[in-house]
């Protein structure tokens, strides 16, 4: 089981809600995941991995907790 | 006949109560184009060296923009500069709202204003008719009551109304200047340059058309921009959640300034996020003239001890940074009441928060105690102390009294090794954004002309890895990603095209968070509205080179004023690491910054000391009268 939690406008990608749990076999890296999903290049800004920063190519294990969050620039 | 701008300024001199209309002809439009572009050539001009920021030969300048008006997304803004009371050099700010456009329905692309007036006054401008108006009546009020105090005098609801509060009256060197009680000319000091000339508010009514040469083609664009700016993750993150997602963002990635810019992670962050303002004091999403990406909140708050009413807006991310994580603060109440202080009393809340920051990092260390609070601990984290210490800077009241100098100035009061918490470049305090993870941010609070500023370029995130943020400013030849901590020159050439592009935003009145790369707006279409608005055949070249002739035109008035290569810098603690977050112990390494500015001024084309070179200065059609 992997635990995804979406931020602000990534939401979208989830019904608009922040947690989706999901028992998927064949991950094994966390771009194996968000291949599920439709985001636009460019989109997502950091990545956690059990609330440590990672990339798309960081491995996964069962229980992982993903936390996405989109781009910033500046406010 | 003129397109874009009206071809009048106004000059108004307040010691002699002398209004005279100025007509500059259109190749002063093509070359300064209006903001950044009209302030620095009247203060290189006209205003003397060393002079007192304070006194009489200060000159105060607004000057809208050359698209300002336009009825399309994101050009409502104009610029407000002065020799700055806060760094002692170029002083400018810019603002949104609807006092701009509102300036050039009138007929006018800008406002000199000089002398001091010996009794509190107003400037009226309805049309063609120019007055000033005595001010004592409004003066010594908060924003909110004197703007309806002028509603009343002047039997007219619907006037724009530019005005200080009274931290301007009382000279707080970080007051700032108001339009609609909650788009501010929020740095450098602005408000207290106002305050100085005894100068209240600018009251402005129009109600002419601004001409523009193809209103077809402005239109077309416009339409354009409305089917896809909520397509776009950035501009549709603005609508949704407002500037204020920058919280969670930046706090998972390390780079949200806590306590002091100790830390780059604050425990409680999700207290003070954007998820949580919408689930909460959120009444409405808001914007400026003629936008539809409204990415400003009205926010209100009724609970038993705190109140805070909508008309002043809302926090927007810097704001909940600087009176939460900056102050150890995670109560977004307590936040939005700091805000709505902040708006009544006409203060920045960057540096205000920044400087109660400063004074918490004091008291932690035992350099200021209880007695100088009036016994109140003032400890990270104290919220009633941060609101009650908003309105004694503003009336400089107790200790209040030496942080409205600024933390710089006060630091150099309190003394007792207390310098080494201040967070300033220039002697003003940073905005909210950690060069630490963003080198590129560094870099432009170390070279802005105003001191530490975060609206020089965009960010380094944005350009980071592919996508389509990278893929937006390919037009500059910009083509790879550079690492957001990544000083070599990739980064420097990176920031030199884009500081172009956003100093002609500046020039233009265009709002960041409207073209590429931080919003929606290509390249093309933001050259074809210079076009369309103005008649000319103008060029991505053209206006770029108008950026960077601003750009050096500033430079040289702080080279005037003494500044040298030793204040393109930053504050001693980003050299060290940071102290908690993911990027723990992330620095900056002092050599490679000094490496990383003196590649930047070989690519702008200046000297090893940062001077421009006269051959630059002639390219960019800068003649030596400037220098």
């Amino acid at each position: 089981m992997i635990t995804i939690k979406f931020f602000s406008t990534l939401k979208k990608y989830n019904n608009d809600k922040d947690t989706l749990i999901i028992d998927i076999k064949n991950a094994e890296k966390i771009k194996d995941i968000l291949e599920l999903f439709t985001f636009i290049p460019g989109e997502l800004g950091v990545i956690l991995l059990n609330s440590e920063l990672a990339i798309e190519d960081t491995r996964l294990k069962d229980g992982d907790l993903i936390e996405l969050f989109p781009i910033f620039g500046g406010g | 006949m003129n397109y874009g701008f009206l071809g009048k300024i106004i000059r108004i001199n307040l010691s002699d109560k002398s209004i005279n209309i100025e007509k500059p002809d259109e190749i002063f439009y093509r070359t300064y184009m209006g903001g950044k572009g009209f302030i620095a050539h009247y203060l290189l001009k006209e205003v003397k060296a060393n002079i007192d920021p304070l006194g009489e030969e200060n000159k105060l300048i607004i000057a809208a923009g050359i698209l300002t008006g336009l009825p399309v997304a994101g050009v409502p803004r104009f610029a407000v500069g002065a020799k700055s009371p806060l760094t002692g050099g170029y002083g400018q700010s810019e603002a949104g709202g609807f006092w701009g456009p509102e300036l050039k329905k009138a007929g006018y692309d800008g406002i000199i204003i000089e002398g001091k007036s010996s009794i509190p006054v107003y400037i009226y401008i309805n049309d063609d008719k120019i007055e000033i108006r005595s001010a004592k009546v409004i003066w010594g009020m908060e924003t909110g009551d004197s703007q309806e105090a002028i509603f009343r005098e002047l039997k007219d609801k619907s006037v724009k109304v530019l005005q200080i509060g009274p931290a301007g009256e009382n000279l707080v060197k970080y007051a700032c200047i108001l339009n609609g009680l909650k788009h501010a000319n929020g740095r450098n000091g602005l408000g207290a340059v106002m305050g100085s000339k005894g100068l209240r508010a600018v009251v402005v009514k129009g109600t002419k058309k601004i001409p523009f040469h193809d209103n077809e083609r402005i239109s077309k664009i416009g339409k354009s921009f409305l089917s896809y700016y909520m397509k776009n993750p950035l501009t549709r993150g603005l609508y949704e959640y407002g500037t204020v997602a920058g919280i969670m963002s930046n706090n998972a990635g390390g780079i949200l300034p806590t306590r002091n810019f100790n830390d780059g992670e604050f425990d409680n962050a999700e207290n003070i996020s954007a998820e949580k303002m919408v689930d909460t004091i959120l009444k409405k999403r808001v914007g400026c003239y003629a936008c539809a990406v409204r990415c400003k909140r009205k926010v209100e708050v009724q609970t038993k001890d705190i109140k805070v009413e909508g008309k002043y807006g809302g926090p927007e991310y810097e704001t909940v940074a600087s009176f939460g994580s900056l102050c150890g603060n995670d109560n977004l109440e307590i936040i939005a009441k700091a805000n709505e202080l902040c708006n009544r009393l006409g203060m920045d809340t960057i540096s205000a928060g920044m400087t109660v920051a400063f004074a918490m990092e004091c008291f932690e260390n035992g350099i200021l105690n209880e007695d100088d609070f009036d016994g109140t601990n003032f400890s990270y984290g104290n919220q009633e102390a941060i609101l009650d210490m908003i309105n004694r800077i503003a009336k400089r009241e107790g200790i209040g009294n030496i942080l409205a100098e600024g933390s710089e100035a006060a630091a150099k009061i309190i003394g007792k090794g207390c310098g080494e918490f201040v967070l300033c470049v220039k002697g003003q305090e940073l905005a909210m954004h950690e060069p630490r993870g963003k080198v590129g941010v560094g870099i432009g609070y170390a070279v802005c002309e105003t001191g530490a500023d975060h609206m020089v370029i965009g960010h380094d995130t944005l350009f980071g890895k592919t996508g389509f943020t990278l893929d937006s400013v390919k037009p500059f030849g910009i083509l790879e990603p550079v690492d957001t901590v990544d000083l070599s020159w990739k980064k420097i050439r990176i920031f030199v095209y884009l500081q172009r592009w956003w100093s002609f935003f500046n020039m233009a009145g265009i709002c960041n968070f409207v073209p590429v790369p931080r919003g929606a707006m290509p390249v093309s279409d933001v050259v074809e509205l210079v076009k369309a608005a103005t008649g000319w055949e103008t060029s991505l070249w053209e206006l770029m080179t108008a950026g960077e002739r601003a750009i050096n035109m500033a430079r040289l008035f702080n080279l005037r004023e003494g500044f040298t290569s030793d204040d393109d810098t930053l504050p001693d603690r980003l050299f060290g690491g940071l102290k908690k977050g993911r990027l723990k112990g992330n620095y900056i390494l002092r050599e490679d910054f000094k490496e990383a500015i003196s590649t930047y001024y070989s690519m702008m084309g200046w000297d090893e000391k940062g001077v421009p070179t006269k051959g630059k200065l002639l390219e960019l059609n800068i003649s030596p009268e400037y220098f």
